[in-house]
């Protein structure tokens, strides 16, 4: 298995076969948006001309700058919330084996199955009462909620497989229970939570629907609201409206490609625990 | 270093706390009952209560729009009974849930399988293979879209590498669309499955290939008998993944098909949408939300009972 | 190749305490760290959104809140009353149609909604005149001056229960929008008569450019031609078929609704169309007929600007659809386009108010049709008529124009079944005869 053999040319052909074969869409995506759209050649070949113009008219026409911003604080702000509260709340669901504890562990997992068209309207005049439709905080409260059984989830399977030594000393050494969990607790927890991070960021990120309903009739949108809003205005400059989709996906590219690592060892980590 | 394979999946059958199994006669300490308060209290607010909140809707007959409207009891979901579009819309909630499970896990699996083997090029091909999960899925569709127009890239290369009888109307032709979007989900989340199996895989001890190995078993004896029971965590959380997100799958179908042509890709959740925007009948799409919450439980439940327990017989 | 490099290192458990807490400081610093700038930047944005938001009601604020879904045109109109109202600021968002009906609605069920917004004519949409004007959430704007100035059949669109509540500023007719060069090209001359349009179909398609791209992918695409074969086949004879209609008189199954539809699937037959036009989006037809491998397209006037868009040397002219062999009797569907309503509750009822009047002078009305290449609905804003417009502009002035069909019927769903029902007969999973039925049967359920 660890000796390259014949054999495994032959996969590693395939498997680059593959992954070219997955590339080939983003390909398109990027050679569509460094061409001027009076180059109406097939979307295979490379353009003879490329410019960079789509792109500085993408970011200008589209206001991607403050969209970005605002996905940016909206994701970081939500993210840290999440994490925070549901690695709290998975400690005692993971270590406290009496009825209370089972059935919260349940409602949690209630919210994954729960869709959300059905909350959407309620909350939309809940958060209206609260004045806070139009600002980014109405998001953030939103996905705080929202990610928190999916979290919940992830991090209470972790902790249960995780032997609970290290607490019972902490405790025995005087820990109060905060700080068993901040000391003992969250470091063991790492793997997964880089797991968490990632999955989180992206889902919060990706967000379409909810952002375009409770930032409706504010100039702050995130991201793919501001791409969906640009897809419809220039419905016909497929040149500027690849640029802007580029656009969009890089800063999430960046950081994938950036911290890809540990985020293929925390996932590993994370379901291994 | 001590090896634990699996048995991290939350069990819900299985009594929390019962795990590990104690060791010694250390004192136990527990946790206070309040470090769930604010995960709980942020909870209820944004999902728990708006849902319960929501679900009045399901009895009225409002549209949405005006300030008054009636309780009608059950009436809307003994019309769900008599629309044919309800219908279809269910059957193709389930025939994209079920495809998608099946397709991804195992392009996952093969993937997965690749990448962990010897080849060079590993290291490169996982962030590759994995990068189209991060896009965000509203653009993804849109690219899609164009790509799959009767002109787009598809047909462009099928006719460039000599393939010009495989070239179809994908989006437009009713027969296909549905599984154009299937195509479409599949190549964007396969890398996210192979990165959760890769993951399993990683937790095989290398020492039991090798000692198989050594026994003169070939690859797909060891794949079956040393690697199969041990990606069983992997795949139960790959498959639940997959499984609730396909029967909720809403932004790509919208963003892609409109639910078109015709009502040939409507689900459940771009049926929600029209029934509640753009036809006014906001108190019906409520109960075809109700509906779909609990298709997503029986689902869900079945599947994850089924697994845990093969899960069990397999380790 | 031995030790697999990427293999995870973090599984280390038990070599805490030493390691752990140290390795995993990291974290919580990144965490800190990320927190404080985000604060920071929300702090600064915060304040911002705070300011802005409408509400103070003291002192006579400035803002008006507007919503719009004129991409492209409205953000001049904007300019343009800022410029003429120093002091005042209009806070607006626009979006496409099928996002801003949603969005509009929850709004108004809410309370949310803005000072103005854009709304459409008539009834049979989400967000039409009648459907919002009806629980209350408009103004009524019967007493505005350029109401009775408008045209008898533009202005009862702007009613419900007899009070004017939109201020409808544009005419859009369909037709068949011809690309001159490829006409030329072809040696073809735009047809008059039905058997001519066959014919011509015939020859384009013998040349290999079709006659007209179809992009039904786009559902709202697939009624255009079909409305404008309606308007002479229904209405030509029977200029009264919406009374009847509305009372009970006269179905869509038993009218000449199935001779239009007949003769759209013989258009389609006949090769009128390119190959696929499921699979072709709005987007997709444009660049057929603006670049000549079509020799037109069945579209709104509104289409002319974009189809200059990519082919900015091209001609283009609108012609009437014959769907007839007596020229005399042909008709253009054409109706007003959504206008602009004020919101009952409005914050600065003034504003709105003059807003709308503004939308409705000649400035306003003019930079809003030469932007999105329509006919102003008042006769006296003194624009100089676009001649890729004058066939639409004869029919108008003869009287020889029928509104878009939808906008007289009591609900949304009529229209929302014949779209996809029109996709479902082009993917031959329904028939004609099953179409109409069903349209009948969602006109009857009422409102």
């Amino acid at each position: 298995m660890n000796r390259y053999r014949p054999r495994t040319l032959a996969l590693e052909l395939a498997m680059i076969a593959a992954a070219l074969f997955m590339a080939f869409p983003v390909y398109v995506l990027v050679n569509l948006a460094v061409r001027p759209p009076s180059d109406t050649s097939s979307p295979l070949s490379p353009t003879s001309s490329p410019t960079l113009d789509n792109f500085t008219q993408a970011w200008q026409k589209g206001g991607l700058g403050g969209a970005l911003g605002n996905s940016v604080l909206v994701t970081v702000c939500s993210v840290v919330v999440v994490l925070t509260v549901s690695s709290l709340a998975a400690y005692p669901l993971a270590r406290v084996a009496t009825n209370w504890s089972r059935r919260a562990y349940l409602t949690f997992l209630l919210g994954l199955v729960l869709p959300f068209q059905l909350a959407s309207l309620p909350l939309y005049q809940t958060l209206r009462d609260l004045d806070l439709l139009g600002t980014p905080w109405a998001l953030v409260l939103f996905y705080s909620g929202l990610q928190v059984p999916f979290t919940v989830f992830l991090y209470v399977g972790f902790l249960r497989a995780l032997p609970r030594d290290f607490e019972d000393a902490a405790m025995i050494d005087g820990c109060t229970p905060l700080q068993g969990f901040r000391y003992v607790v969250l470091p063991m927890l790492k793997p997964v939570t880089v797991t968490v991070l990632v999955l989180n960021a992206v889902a919060i990120w990706n967000d379409f629907f909810t952002p375009l309903l409770y930032l409706s009739g504010s100039d702050r949108q995130t991201l793919p609201v501001a791409i969906s809003g640009f897809v419809g205005q220039y419905v016909t400059d497929w040149n500027l409206i690849f640029a802007a989709l580029v656009i969009s996906i890089l800063p999430v590219l960046l950081v994938y490609f950036l911290l890809q690592r540990s985020i293929i060892n925390g996932f590993a980590g994370g379901l291994r625990g | 270093m001590t090896v634990t394979p699996h048995k991290q999946l939350p069990d819900v059958d299985r009594p929390p706390g019962a795990e590990p199994a104690p060791r010694g006669r250390r004192e136990r300490t527990t946790p206070p009952w309040w470090f769930a308060l604010p995960a709980m209290l942020l909870f209820a607010f944004v999902v728990l209560v708006p849902s319960v909140r929501g679900v009045y809707y399901a009895f009225t007959d409002w549209d949405g729009l005006s300030p008054d409207f009636s309780f009608v009891g059950l009436d809307n979901f003994s019309e769900m009974f008599r629309d044919e579009d309800a219908r279809q819309a269910v059957w193709h909630t389930l025939l994209i849930a079920v495809s998608i499970t099946v397709v991804q896990n195992a392009v996952g699996l093969l993937l997965a399988l690749g990448v962990n083997s010897a080849i060079k090029s590993r290291n490169v091909l996982r962030v590759f293979l994995f990068a189209p999960a991060v896009i965000t899925p509203i653009v993804t569709a849109y690219l899609w879209r164009n790509l799959l127009g009767p002109d787009g890239a598809v047909n462009s290369l099928l006719g460039a590498v000599g393939l010009k009888g495989l070239q179809q109307d994908w989006l437009g032709d009713p027969d296909l669309a549905l599984w154009s979007v299937v195509g479409v989900i599949v190549w964007q989340f396969a890398g996210y499955s192979m990165v959760i199996f890769l993951a399993g895989l990683q937790s095989v001890p290398k020492e039991v290939h090798e000692a198989a190995s050594m026994d003169g078993a070939g690859p797909v004896r060891r794949f079956w008998s040393v690697t199969r029971p041990l990606l069983a965590p992997a795949l139960t959380i790959n498959l639940m993944l997959s499984i609730i997100g396909g029967i909720k799958l809403f932004d790509q179908v919208f963003a892609l098909t409109g639910g078109g042509p015709g009502h040939a890709t409507d689900t459940i959740s771009t049926l929600i949408y029209k029934d509640a925007f753009t036809l006014g009948e906001f108190g019906y799409s409520i109960a075809l939300a109700v509906v779909l919450t609990i298709i997503v439980a029986v689902v869900s439940t079945g599947q994850y009972l089924a697994l845990s327990r093969n899960e069990r017989a397999s380790s | 190749m031995k030790a697999d490099n990427t293999r995870p290192t973090l599984t280390h458990r038990g070599t805490f305490p030493e390691g752990g807490i140290m390795k995993t400081r990291t974290l919580p610093v990144l965490i800190a760290a990320a927190t404080s700038v985000a604060v920071l930047a929300a702090c600064s944005g915060g304040t911002n959104a705070g300011s802005d938001s409408p509400g103070g009601g003291g002192g006579g604020s400035q803002t008006l809140t507007l919503a719009s879904q004129d991409q492209g045109s409205i953000e001049d109109v904007v300019k343009a009353f800022e410029k003429a109202n120093p002091g005042v600021k209009v806070k607006y968002t626009v979006s496409g149609a099928d996002q801003y009906q949603p969005q509009i609605r929850t709004q108004l069920a809410s309370g949310t909604a803005p000072d103005v917004m854009s709304v459409w004519p008539g009834n049979g949409n989400p967000a039409a005149t009648y459907v919002l004007a009806k629980p209350g959430y408009l103004r009524d704007l019967s007493d505005q001056p350029w109401v009775n100035k408008l045209p008898a059949s533009v202005k009862s669109l702007t009613e419900y229960d007899g009070k004017s509540y939109t201020a409808l500023f544009g005419l859009n007719g369909i037709g068949a929008v011809y690309n001159q060069e490829a006409l030329t090209k072809a040696g073809l001359t735009p047809p008059d008569t039905w058997t001519q349009l066959l014919d011509f179909c015939k020859a384009a398609k013998a040349k290999g450019t079709p006659a007209f791209a179809l992009g039904n992918q786009d559902n709202w695409v697939t009624q255009l031609v079909l409305y404008s074969l309606v308007a002479t086949t229904v209405y030509g004879d029977d200029p009264d078929f919406d009374k009847q209609m509305q009372a009970g008189q006269a179905t869509f199954a038993k009218s000449p609704w199935t001779t239009a539809l007949d003769k759209y699937l013989t258009m389609e037959k006949t090769g009128c169309f390119q190959k696929n036009p499921l699979g072709t989006s709005y987007e997709a037809s444009q660049t057929l007929a603006a670049t000549g491998k079509t020799l037109g397209i069945v579209q709104g006037n509104w289409v002319i600007a974009l189809l200059k868009e990519k082919n900015p040397k091209g001609t283009f002219t609108l012609k009437a659809l014959p769907a007839t062999d007596d020229p005399a009797k042909t008709l253009i569907p054409a109706a007003a386009g959504a206008g602009y309503a004020v919101n009952a509750k409005a914050k600065n009822p003034e504003l709105a108010l003059k807003f709308v009047n503004f939308v409705m002078s000649p400035e306003g009305m003019n930079t809003f049709v030469k932007k999105q290449g329509s006919l102003p609905t008042l006769s006296d804003t003194g624009l100089a008529a676009d001649p890729s417009l004058a066939e639409l502009t004869k029919f108008i002035g003869s009287d020889r124009t029928v509104p878009f069909m939808d906008q007289l019927w009591p609900n949304p769903k009529v229209q929302a079944t014949m779209l996809s029902g029109l996709q479902e007969i082009f993917s031959g999973q329904s028939t004609p005869g099953k179409l109409l039925d069903e349209m009948d049967a969602e006109y009857k359920s009422g409102n």
